[in-house]
């Protein structure tokens, strides 16, 4: 009788023993392994809810590789540029760059947890999560690589964490601090239990759904794909944050989830939220990035923060109303600073701007007059008119655009550190650098390293160190179907 | 606005060398570590960027152009599962074919009690060896060498949960071998202490090029002989227990492809910057009289076994063929 995984499996998995030779402390310093430091009887009780063996693991992943590689082997060597809606296009070039080598940091944070993890089960655990990882960056490396010679901005999928463009600083200073630079216990509850568990639902499963509604199949299977391994290894945040709960830990924890809901969302609606509700068909919109938002993401994480007895994060208010206008103030800086990104920006259609006022009432009369603006400018002063004068004014904690601007309201605020002013988009990017300054303040945002003079200040000597040698430009370049027919009629 | 150009790109531009197209190895596999060197967007007195830029940015093995090290077996991720799941296969067969022949019945007593003692605690020793390992993947300069880390790490996972499996199996048939009680031998027992403190000092070898060295260049050269090849190798099938070798013949497949790519490093290290050659001997012998000491100290069990082993030849064969290792690895390169 062959045994069953349970007979033997824990005694793989539980497999630390008591140091005779060197202190526990050495073997798992505080600064790798995460504060508050315990020893390992605090942690012995480690559990993950789904196992799974080595043996099962190389099979299984096998049967999924295959069959995302059978659709791309029969779709992805077709013209995508032909199949498929131009403004898709450039939501893959979006995704591809900007997570492709974030998963192989992540390849990293899950390392680091197989080695500094503080029992044997949770470094199991995350020693396959570390698989998990290369092929998230393997399959798109593939997959980008089969579009380079219909779009070489494909190249990106390479090459955008290796830049200087400013999205791309907002990624690593995101990623190093979520987990690439963080110690094991932060990793564990920022990466797996937040940002894996709470968010990246949104982006490879409910973007899943929408890849299938425009037609890109390899793409829809590669995502699909990806979400049920992120699921398997996100499972370690549980048990780290219920030892650390147990352990004194709440109020620690509770900043962690504060932190990283903030700076998640911040991603998130600049890249998930701008290609859902702007660069995805109208007829492929499943829901609206809000609906998703509030379906998928807050109502079941909230669930996950009742288990713990953890609250709600502090600036919850100022989040839920930002669900109705941020990424559409960004989306407007997105098409602004159109040339220092990697793709092409839409204006939106008659179709779409009925669509966003349907799904976001109010959106014509804040955000539909300031496309009027940019149309008009098109008409009167052609690509000049509608290209800035001015550098953006970036966040010095998310690095990003400080564009989360409501109707007529300004979120963002200033700090003087040490003799240092600092700038921030919000109150809570504001909050998380003041309770750890010294992990944030010396760093430069372009915008900082610009004024320095260690990066040029004429705008194309910028994008050239930026990297961006082929411009985003506007995805009609200008000759928008509608404003033509609108002229026409008034010929 | 400057005119975008349209030159088509065969491969990423940052993979481009000459005319060649890179293989599938290497489009998957390279320049993927955006923060090396001294490049995370923290400050640098975040406590982890400091860890790095001291065992990592500083340490004394150094390279111009790691990017030159390719793995020899040229592993993506699918091809490592596509090769494991084979060979897990095989493994899945002999223990099949174990519960379903009457094969622990006839293994005797002794032999039993002595796996019981000297074998199942085996999965400890390993479990460092896989946390080392992802050590050295996570510090390494470039991404070819993290995931030759990577993989190795996940190549000691299997072999624990194998003799995992196997010990629970025959406790299962044999009673009086509970896996559980394994750790005891470990902590305890007098022939495991050398190979303890080698592990446990190894563990805290906290400069990268040091724990590259260590572990792949001094420690597994002896313990995977050790385990692999003598103990579950020659003394097993001395003993009637050939479906033992036969599961760690293919475990032991993953060590040699973990000296395969050692090797291939520490050429190209070498290669790189001669000096390297010295920095890696420096570490070479301050280790190796640990690890000595180890398999000295272990392979006393091999003389209480039932049918025993002689334990010098077997300290002779795993030390020469480790210090063969070492001098093969450490070659300066010819012409
Ligand atoms: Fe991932
Ligand atoms: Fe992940």
């Amino acid at each position: 009788m062959a045994l069953q995984r349970d007979d033997w499996l824990d005694v793989a998995r539980k497999v630390d023993w008591e140091f005779r030779y060197v202190d526990e402390r050495e073997v798992y310093p505080e600064v790798v392994s995460g504060s508050p430091w315990l020893s390992h009887e605090s942690w012995k009780n480690w559990e993950e809810a789904y196992r799974n063996t080595y043996r099962e693991y190389v099979q299984n992943q096998l049967v999924k590789d295959d069959s995302v590689f059978a659709v791309r082997d029969a779709l992805g060597k077709a013209k995508i540029t032909e199949r498929l809606d131009p403004a898709w296009v450039q939501l893959a070039k979006f995704h591809n760059g900007a997570i492709a080598l974030g998963e192989y940091a992540a390849c990293l944070g899950e390392l680091r947890m197989a080695r500094f993890g503080r029992d044997g089960a949770w470094r199991t655990m995350a020693n396959l999560g570390a698989l998990d990882e290369i092929r998230h960056t393997q399959i798109p490396l593939m997959i980008g690589q089969d579009l380079l010679k219909f779009d070489s901005r494909f190249d990106w999928t390479h090459k955008a964490y290796h830049t200087n463009e400013w999205a791309m600083i907002a990624a690593r200073h995101l990623f190093d601090d979520m987990f690439t630079a963080a110690n094991a216990l932060d990793t564990a509850i920022q990466l797996t239990f937040v940002f894996e568990t709470g968010f990246t639902n949104l982006q490879f499963i409910a973007m899943a759904a929408m890849a299938d509604g425009a037609d890109d199949h390899v793409f829809e299977k590669m995502l699909a794909s990806i979400q049920t391994d992120e699921s398997r290894h996100a499972q370690q945040g549980h048990p780290v944050l219920r030892t650390l709960i147990e352990n004194g830990g709440k109020e620690y924890g509770q900043y962690l989830l504060d932190k990283m809901w903030w700076r998640s969302w911040r991603i998130f609606l600049a890249l998930t939220g701008t290609s859902m509700d702007y660069l995805t068909p109208v007829h492929a919109r499943r829901q609206s990035f809000k609906e998703f938002m509030e379906e998928w993401i807050n109502d079941q994480f909230l669930k996950n923060l009742e288990e713990f007895g953890l609250e709600k994060p502090w600036f919850w208010d100022q989040f839920v109303e930002e669900l109705d206008h941020a990424h559409h103030s960004f989306q407007l800086g997105l098409y602004t600073y159109r040339q220092t990104l990697w793709f092409d920006e839409p204006v939106p259609s008659p179709e779409e701007r009925a669509w966003l006022e349907e799904k976001y009432p109010g959106w014509t009369e804040t955000y539909g007059s300031i496309w009027d603006n940019i149309e008009k400018m098109w008409d009167e002063r052609g690509e000049l008119g509608t290209l800035p004068y001015s550098l953006p004014s970036l966040c010095n904690l998310c690095q990003l655009p400080t564009a989360f601007r409501g109707p007529g309201k300004n979120t963002a605020c200033t700090l003087e550190h040490n003799g240092r002013k600092y700038l921030f988009c919000s109150e809570p990017c504001r909050w998380i650098f003041q309770q750890q300054p010294e992990r944030f303040a010396e760093h430069q945002s372009v915008i900082d390293r610009i004024f320095k003079g260690d990066c040029p200040t004429d705008i194309y000597a910028v994008l050239d160190w930026m990297g961006v040698e082929q411009h985003g430009k506007d995805l009609h370049n200008g000759e928008h179907p509608w404003r033509q027919k609108r002229a026409a009629v008034s010929a | 606005m400057t005119e975008r150009s349209e030159k088509k790109l065969k491969t990423y531009s940052m993979l481009q060398t000459g005319r060649r197209l890179p293989s599938n190895y290497e489009l998957v596999s390279s320049r993927l570590h955006y923060h090396y060197p001294h490049n995370f967007e923290l400050s640098n007195e975040n406590p982890v960027s400091k860890w790095y830029y001291q065992y990592r940015e500083s340490s004394p093995l150094q390279a111009h152009d790691w990017e030159a090290f390719a793995d020899p077996r040229s592993t993506t991720y699918r091809g490592y599962n596509e090769l494991q799941n084979d060979k897990e296969t095989v493994v899945d067969g002999l223990l099949r074919e174990i519960d379903e022949s009457n094969y622990d019945d006839e293994l005797a007593a002794e032999w039993v009690t002595f796996l019981h003692r000297w074998y199942g605690a085996w999965r400890f020793p390993v479990h460092g060896l896989e946390m080392i390992s992802a050590y050295v993947g996570q510090m390494a300069p470039v991404s070819r060498i993290t995931n030759a880390g990577a993989f190795q790490s996940a190549d000691e996972m299997r072999r624990i949960q194998r003799i995992a499996y196997r010990s629970a199996q025959l406790n299962a048939r044999r009673g009086g071998c509970e896996p559980g009680e394994q750790k005891a031998f470990w902590e305890d027992g007098e022939p495991f202490q050398a190979v303890r403190e080698l592990i446990e000092r190894a563990l805290i070898a906290y400069d990268w090029g040091e724990a590259f060295t260590v572990l792949n260049l001094v420690i597994k050269p002896h313990l995977d002989r050790l385990l692999n090849e003598e103990l579950a190798g020659v003394l097993a099938a001395t003993n009637g227990d050939t479906m033992l070798r036969e599961i760690h013949f293919s475990l032991n497949e993953d060590a040699l492809w973990h000296r395969e790519w050692s090797r291939e490093l520490a050429r190209v290290a070498i290669a790189d910057t001669p000096v390297n050659a010295d920095r890696f001997a420096a570490w070479v012998d301050e280790w190796r009289p640990r690890a000595v000491a180890a398999v000295e100290s272990y392979v006393s069990v091999f003389e209480q076994a039932p049918v025993r082993v002689d334990a010098n030849g077997v300290f002779a064969r795993i030390t020469a063929a480790a210090e063969e290792d070492v001098k093969a690895a450490l070659a300066t390169p010819v012409g």
